[in-house]
């Protein structure tokens, strides 16, 4: 593989599966592997700025790991998914980079080979 | 006339390497890699990891599965469902036929699995998810199954 996309469709806390998605990519980047990460869904909570997890929940903050797939990785928003919840681009991490459908659909379509899409 | 020589079986050299590596890549096996992150008996995942490795071993294919998150359960000893069949027996069937098990050491030890009470059947290796990003790379295919 070339490449590796994680899909992360939970909300980051609660479910531990943000967090592991995340490492999935740093760990694809410490390895020169190409990696990007997808937040869809109940996963777009993940990009929101300010997150205060370690001093409430005694959970590793997950907004942290953002910044470290960034700028080698990107961290893609789905639009739609953001606005459904309603949010927008002000509320989230610097690395966001909000995409919509289509743009989306590109992405999918430049990576269709050679690259592991790992939903996690 | 000596250099020339010399030069010339340098090139043959040179030639017959690079034939030999693609006659090594072309005849290497692909490589699949499965990532699993549902534990067992909750749900089928871990069968359907199961019925595609051996599928794949049938094509010929190196098999590699990494047991991420709830996944770490699955390969655990002495394990005695009455109501569903045994998974690491399945994964136990697996790995004799060649199929790489690693488990993730953070999401192992976070449930109690630690390094030093070989809390697994035999053939399954706890390591990082460094070494997940490692088959990523090295794989033709690659799974994720979970929920």
């Amino acid at each position: 593989m070339e490449s590796s996309l994680i899909i992360i469709d939970k909300a980051p806390y609660g479910y531990e599966d943000a967090f592991s998605g995340f490492y999935v990519s740093i760990a694809c980047l410490n390895k020169e592997l190409d990696s990007d990460v997808l937040l869809i869904g109940d996963g777009v909570y993940a990009a929101l700025g300010g997150q205060k997890s370690e001093s409430g929940l005694n959970f590793p903050c997950v907004e942290e790991l953002t910044y470290l797939i960034f700028p080698e990785g990107s961290l893609f928003v789905h639009e739609k998914s953001l606005q459904e919840r309603g949010f927008k681009e002000k509320d989230l991490v610097e690395a966001a980079e909000i995409i919509n459908d289509q743009e989306l659909y590109e992405i999918m379509a430049v990576k269709s080979k050679n690259t592991a899409f790992l939903r996690i | 006339m000596i250099k020339i020589i010399s030069h010339y079986y340098s090139w043959t050299i040179i030639y017959l390497e690079k034939n030999i590596i693609n006659t090594m890549i072309a005849d290497s096996p692909k490589v699949l890699t499965i990532v699993l992150t549902e534990g067992p008996y909750r749900s089928q995942y871990a069968d359907m990891a199961y019925e595609i490795a051996l599928s794949a071993l049938n094509k010929k294919y190196r098999v590699n599965l990494f047991l991420y998150m709830d996944a770490t359960h699955i390969p655990k000893k002495e394990q005695n469902p009455h109501s569903f069949p045994n998974v690491a027996s399945k994964f136990r069937n697996i790995i004799n036929k060649g199929v790489e098990v690693r488990a993730c050491v953070r999401c192992a030890t976070a449930r109690g699995h630690s390094c030093a009470k070989k809390p697994y059947i035999k053939g399954v290796a706890i390591t990082n998810v460094y070494d997940l990003a490692g088959w990523i790379k090295e794989s033709h295919q690659v799974i994720s199954l979970g929920c």
